[in-house]
């Protein structure tokens, strides 16, 4: 008869539980059944007991020395257990004490650039303007101004503002308001005179 | 000051609560009571008594410093977990890529590089007698394998426990320590006979 070894593995694998006192009593009387029909099990049982009782007797037991407990003792003597769990709330009020140091200096830096920025603001309604200026051999070539609601809005602005300048994408459209004649860009243009497509 | 006095019927888990509430004596019998499995688990993991002696020390420095956020149920095999920690953060520090795998890659081996800096290991090979044959046999067993066999066999820690330590399924783990006895049996067969006398 063909042995099924699968069936075998896991058979011992219930026998090494029953050794570490781990198996259960369903897993006890299938072992039990098929111990009673297969020889090789019964005989990992007798060398497993075996191999485990003789390397429990036979093995020595390491001991460390004198000194090192010696060591360890005096460790435990000079520490401060009470304080330990403390500890463990401590890295909890750091955490949240970096965060609140982070939020306070984001605050502060937001608003010393408020107070520092070269636009002004229009007073009550907290709308900024930016005036951006094109300048090429020493002279201006080209003048902007928007206004914005919030700090990313003009910094949004202001961006795409440059990238224009950088990309020259300006058209030759005098501001019709303007009397100097200054070059304005087209998104600009869209944005004060709502006739210009953007 | 100790408030309460611990005592040896005490467990491990009353020991512990004595000293996070303040007793020393209490850690005192804790570090008696597990020194012997502690350090017979990692004497056997690096087979060289001063890295033992070290990791002994700093294992339960260790233990210590954690001893507040002790949650689990088993007290040896959480100090087994700490150990085994610090053994494969020293091992690393030597060599960072090395693992408990490596032993069988042809690389330099865990045991090899954990007692690098260490004198020869205590166990001879050569030992007549039937106990240095069994552990030259031990020894000789994959890292593994031979570290569910020490943790069952010398640490008696069950196999619930061994598997959290090797963070593995608790099937691997059988898997291993059958492999283990299918080899203890294959290389002790010589002495065999002898081993069957003692029991």
């Amino acid at each position: 008869m063909k042995k099924n070894t699968a069936h075998c593995e896991r058979m011992r694998n219930l026998l090494i539980l029953q050794e570490s006192g781990e198996l259960t009593a369903g897993d006890a009387e299938e072992l039990a059944r098929h111990l009673d029909n297969c020889a090789e099990c019964k005989a990992f049982r007798s060398d497993m007991t075996c191999i485990v009782e003789n390397c429990r007797t036979c093995l020595p037991e390491h001991l460390p020395s004198d000194n090192t407990v010696n060591l360890v003792l005096e460790h435990a003597r000079s520490g401060k257990p009470n304080i330990i769990p403390f500890v463990r709330y401590m890295r909890t009020a750091a955490g949240i004490a970096a965060l609140f140091a982070v939020m306070l200096s984001v605050f502060f830096l937001a608003d010393r650039r408020n107070a520092s920025s070269p636009s002004g603001s229009d007073s009550g309604s907290g709308r900024m303007e930016i005036i951006l200026a094109l300048a090429s051999g020493g002279e201006i070539q080209a003048e902007a101004s928007v206004t914005a609601d919030s700090e990313d809005e003009k910094l949004q602005a202001l961006s795409k503002q440059l990238l224009l300048i950088q990309g020259f994408g300006f058209e030759e459209t005098a501001d019709p308001d303007d009397v100097t004649g200054l070059f304005m860009p087209t998104a600009l243009l869209s944005r004060n005179n709502p006739s210009v497509p953007a | 000051m100790d408030l309460k006095v611990p005592a040896e019927d005490m467990s491990d888990a009353e020991l512990i609560n004595l000293y996070i509430g303040g007793s020393i004596a209490a850690m005192e019998m804790l570090v008696m009571r597990h020194k012997a499995s502690v350090f017979g688990y990692i004497m056997n993991i690096t087979g060289s008594r001063q890295a033992a002696e070290d990791a002994f020390q700093e294992t339960w420095i260790r233990a210590m410093r954690k001893m507040g956020s002790f949650r689990d149920r088993n007290f040896p095999g959480w100090l087994m977990r700490i150990a085994r920690n610090y053994i494969i953060d020293e091992a690393r520090k030597r060599k960072p890529e090395l693992s408990l795998d490596c032993e069988q890659d042809g690389g330099l081996s865990f045991k090899s590089a954990i007692a690098a800096s260490g004198p020869a290991p205590d166990r001879s090979v050569a030992s007549k007698e039937l106990a240095g044959r069994i552990a030259a046999a031990l020894d000789s067993l994959p890292l593994e394998q031979k570290e569910v066999f020490v943790l069952r066999v010398q640490a008696n820690l069950p196999f619930k426990d061994i598997c959290r330590i090797q963070k593995t399924s608790i099937n691997t783990a059988l898997a291993r320590m059958q492999y283990a006895l299918a080899r203890l049996r294959s290389l002790l067969k010589d002495e065999y006979v002898q081993i069957e006398r003692t029991i």
